[in-house]
């Protein structure tokens, strides 16, 4: 069984000399990193280094096999080192605290392995390891998962002793990003929300999870959050969320109220400076929502007193535990509530929860077809609305956007840690003719060919790709209102993924970044940033113009054609831009939140670094989608989706996975 | 949800990987049983055993420990002993579901038996080099979808299940060349062998198996021409090199496990183990595959429902 082909090889033991002496990079030490160095190790690899910049949460335990709870603040990367050696002595893996966009992550670091192996989630950071597989020329596998979804993908360019290209396949920006998947935060959702997406997160996956859920999980993730957020510390402990000896139901469930609508609101308030560039919430109070001459009143069947009353005139005083919208007459799940109704649904919820299912309190699972449940995460959710000035939900949409959040599954990380060692083997063992771009689906679709695990050949590379092919963009922009600093952040940044980009111009004009330039460069450099694109020295970046723009830490060079216009629709085009021609897809809106709540990025790239994959929010079934494309299809075309963008530190109960009820 | 599983069986690479994925997704309880100790050969992918661990000890309670750590929510207790080749009616009633990764097939087929009356969620599986698989039975599972689009009622759906005796004894005829897994014939002719000789075969039975499956598919191509309504079309068709020989022996060797085919295997698994607690999601029924030669993850139903 020593054969020379696929698979017999993969026992060979060539491979095996192969597998030990050849050097591995992984990035990325998350859900999918543990999965994929412990595979690799067991699997014969023993020189690997290890990139990853985040410290291990307790969130990150029902995943992240390789950590424990004693582990929670070390490096992730560290740490999985140090786990896979207990039952691998003799890998010698170096660890890497730090972010995989640092400099000292250059083009010659690169070159120093025969492998990359990805396990990051976060569209950023993939898009720069693989300009600098490019530029380095070394092979990456790439990975991404979504839920039960995911996949993993090959791309290289190998060359034989003559430097002739002799495989090559689609780089990781061949194919255009389109998913719109979103990712959030914690701070966004924990202390400045602004979307209703954010209150949706919070009331499902914080607070339902905290009055309803397990309580052993509270107590640790009270603890991190408090530390990790340096928010002020609570006398308190999770048991503030417990119902006391001898308190009513509706006593409870009023305390609730006060304490994450008047109190917690109240206490966020005092972080100033958060509010400096925000429009700071407002406390809610119970009692005046619930006062006869509070506004709204009326639109209800239930429009006076307490909620608990009226539940109990309308003859439930059992608390059936099955709706609260039932016993308020609330029957139009379309229309949106009004702040009374919402403070009654709340109330009336956590009621019918405690008294109508007193043996789920403890250990309860949000359940989108549980009606009780998806009220009381409307009503939470839209009273949090309501305090921070959001637009509220109908229970029907609530119901759907609650629906939408995706968990990180274990299960899932495992098998694509898996399949990357496999597609790692081939390439070693020299048979890149069988290499795969494989999809986990979620169930059976085709009756006929009934697979779980589907695999196709890799994609062709695009001759417009920006990353590696020789594409040239065309920008169309406001040149006369648009600064140079904006130029960077929205266009550069945030569009290209850029991390030091340089912007020359034929005609002289001269923008620089990055290490070795002396301080009057500096400054010099500085100076330009405000100024308008076409008032830009040097013959400016107006109309027609052909900008080269370089990032030297990506080796990645595109020349960008610029067309001025005037009058933008705000409402068409919300960036205020266009980028045309074949280019990485927007990076979601949420990157522009952890610039600015991230730790201590300067320009946003440590947060957008993150690599955990707890929760993603969907809009858009992008994987499922690109699996649908797949099938049947050996080539595919232009539809791959991005990774799974996700977040992390978003509140640690969010990833209790409990796929049982 | 306090869900009892059994994993009989817990040396190889994939009982870790399963019993792995089942203490993080964190149900009510897990039971190791394997006597095994930790220096065994077979013990050699289970990454629960640390290098270190007292070899003295049984992979059962050393993985248990691990497990443990990894998630102290989840009850794991390392039971004695090693798996009855009788089934035990009363200890078998104390669990909803078990998977046993190693045993004879006269075994499997009674357990695959005490599990259907007693109503308990039966799993087999093994990793065997570069072909892996596992079979299911759930005799009759009730489940609801995964997820329903909005503003749907969720239809509950049943999953029925044949036998492991009928999986493994569905008529040749009925393969189809093109679709059925080269494994499911592997599997056929070694469970033959066995019913035949008393013992499961070894290395020096590999021509006879070879022989015995050119047998099957010759009587299969004649019973299909015998009978050509129920019979595959003429390009499904199976033939006498039905049974690849690199195949069969990674399987009656038995000494490879391949780390990453374990990875994707134990995952798959863990997620029907899963669903079986859980009744959400449609499950496998009743074979998976996965194979190295071409990353396809394949489902397969053989056998009859009666």
């Amino acid at each position: 069984m020593s054969g020379s082909s696929w698979p017999a090889v993969a026992s060979s033991s060539k491979l095996k000399e192969k597998m030990k002496s050849s050097k591995i990079l992984c990035v990325g030490a998350g859900g999918i990193g543990c999965e994929l160095l412990k595979t690799l190790v067991l699997t014969g690899f023993e020189d690997i280094e290890l990139i990853d910049l985040d410290t291990i949460e307790t969130s990150n335990l029902n995943r992240q096999f390789l950590f424990r709870r004693r582990h929670v603040g070390e490096s992730k990367a560290k740490v999985a080192a140090e786990a896979v050696r207990a039952f691998r002595p003799n890998a010698k893996i170096t660890a890497h605290q730090g972010n995989v966009k640092d400099s000292k992550f250059d083009k010659e670091f690169f070159k120093r392995f025969a492998l990359v192996l990805n396990g990051l989630d976060n569209v950023e950071a993939r898009r720069h390891v693989n300009r600098l597989c490019l530029s380095a020329g070394v092979p990456l596998i790439e990975s991404g998962t979504e839920g039960y979804l995911g996949q993993v993908t090959v791309h290289y360019r190998l060359k034989n002793a003559a430097g002739e290209a002799t495989h090559v396949t689609e780089c990781f920006e061949c194919a255009p990003k389109q998913s719109r998947n979103k990712t959030y935060p914690v701070c966004t959702i924990r202390n400045t929300p602004d979307k209703p997406i954010h209150c949706i997160v919070w009331a499902k996956e914080l607070l339902f999870a905290r009055l309803f859920g397990r309580p052993d999980q509270v107590t640790d993730l009270d603890e991190g959050e408090n530390k990790e957020e340096g928010e002020e510390a609570r006398e308190e402990g999770p048991s503030a969320f417990l119902r006391q000896d001898g308190e009513s139901v509706e006593a409870y469930a009023a305390r609730i109220f006060k304490r994450v609508f008047t109190d917690d609101i109240e206490n966020v308030l005092t972080m100033e400076d958060l509010w400096e560039n925000r429009d700071p919430p407002s406390p809610l109070k119970l009692d005046e929502i619930l006062a006869p001459s509070a506004t709204g009143v009326g639109d209800s069947a239930a429009s006076n007193g307490n909620a608990a009353t009226i539940a109990r005139s309308n003859g439930s005083a059992h608390a059936a535990g099955d709706s609260a919208c039932k016993a308020l007459g609330l029957t139009d799940a379309h229309r949106v509530w009004n702040l009374r109704e919402n403070a009654q649904v709340f109330l009336e919820s956590i009621r019918q929860f405690l008294e109508g299912r007193p043996g789920e309190v403890g250990e309860a699972v949000f359940d989108k077809e549980d009606d009780l449940a998806v009220e009381f995460v409307t009503a939470a959710s839209n009273l949090r609305a309501a305090a921070y000035g959001i637009p509220q939900q109908s229970q029907f949409d609530a119901k759907g956007m609650a629906g939408n959040i995706i968990h990180a599954i274990a299960t899932t990380n495992a098998i694509v840690g898996g399949l990357i060692v496999i597609e790692a083997m081939k390439l070693l063992a020299g048979v890149p003719e069988h290499s795969k771009a494989t999809f986990i689906a979620k169930h059976v679709t085709n009756p006929k060919m009934k697979r779980l695990l589907n695999a196709v050949s890799p994609g062709e590379p695009s001759p417009k790709c920006a990353a590696c092919g020789t594409a040239r963009l065309e920008l169309i922009i406001d040149t006369n209102k648009t600064t140079l600093s904006q130029l960077i952040d929205k266009v550069l940044r945030k569009k290209l993924s850029l991390v030091e980009p340089t912007v020359r111009t034929d005609a002289g004009f001269e923008y620089e970044e990055g290490e070795g330039l002396d301080e009057d460069e500096v400054a010099a450099n500085a100076a330009k940033l405000p100024i308008a694109l076409a008032a830009l020295p040097g013959g400016g970046l107006g109309q027609g113009v052909i900008a080269h723009v370089e990032d030297q830490v990506q080796d990645f060079k595109v020349a960008i054609e610029i067309t001025h216009q005037d009058d933008w629709d705000e409402e068409v085009h919300p960036e205020g831009f266009i980028l045309g021609g074949s280019m990485p897809q927007p990076v979601s809106v949420a990157n522009g939140d952890q610039s600015e709540a991230g730790p201590s990025a300067p320009d946003g790239s440590a947060a957008a670094e993150e690599d955990d994959d707890d929760l993603i929010i969907m809009e858009e079934p992008d994987l499922a989608q690109q699996q649908r494309d797949a099938k049947g299809k050996q080539k595919r075309s232009a539809e791959e989706s991005e990774a799974p963008r996700k977040r992390q530190r978003v509140m640690g109960r969010s990833d209790d996975i409990i796929m049982l009820d | 949800m306090a869900a009892r599983i059994l994993i009989a069986g817990c040396s190889s690479g994939v009982a870790a990987e399963v019993a792995k994925n089942i203490a993080l997704a964190g149900v009510g309880s897990l039971s190791l049983l394997d006597d095994a100790l930790c220096k065994s050969e077979g013990a050699v992918c289970n990454f629960l055993i640390p290098a270190d661990a007292d070899q003295a000890q049984s992979v059962a309670e050393v993985s248990a420990a691990t497990l443990r750590e990894m998630n102290p929510l989840v009850k794991i207790t390392a039971l004695p002993g090693s798996l009855p080749p009788i089934p035990d009616v009363e200890f078998l009633r104390g669990f909803e579901v078990i998977l046993i990764t190693s045993a004879p097939f006269s075994t499997l087929l009674q357990y695959d038996a005490a599990c259907r009356q007693l109503g308990v969620a039966f799993f087999m599986a093994a990793s065997c080099g570069s072909t892996s698989f596992f079979f299911a039975n759930l005799h009759s599972h009730e489940y609801s979808p995964l997820d329903t689009p909005a503003g749907e009622v969720p239809s509950k759906g049943v999953s029925a299940f044949p036998s492991l005796a009928s999986a493994l004894s569905q008529p040749w005829k009925t393969m189809r060349a093109r679709y059925t897994h080269k494994l499911v014939y592997v599997l056929r002719v070694c469970a033959d062998f066995e019913s035949h000789a008393g013992r499961f075969p070894a290395a020096a039975d590999l021509p006879a198996l070879q022989e015995r499956a050119r047998e099957l598919a010759a009587d299969a191509r004649v019973a299909a021409s015998a009978d050509p309504a129920s019979a595959p079309p003429p390009r499904d068709l199976i033939t006498e090199d039905v049974m690849p020989a690199d195949i069969l022996e990674e399987y009656v060797t038995g000494t490879v496990e391949l780390p990453p085919v374990n990875a994707v295997l134990g995952g798959v698994l863990a997620n029907e183990v899963l669903k079986a607690v859980s009744h959400k999601g449609e499950p496998v029924n009743n074979f998976f595959f996965f194979s190295l030669g071409d990353n396809v993850g394949l489902v397969e139903n053989l056998g009859e429902v009666v």
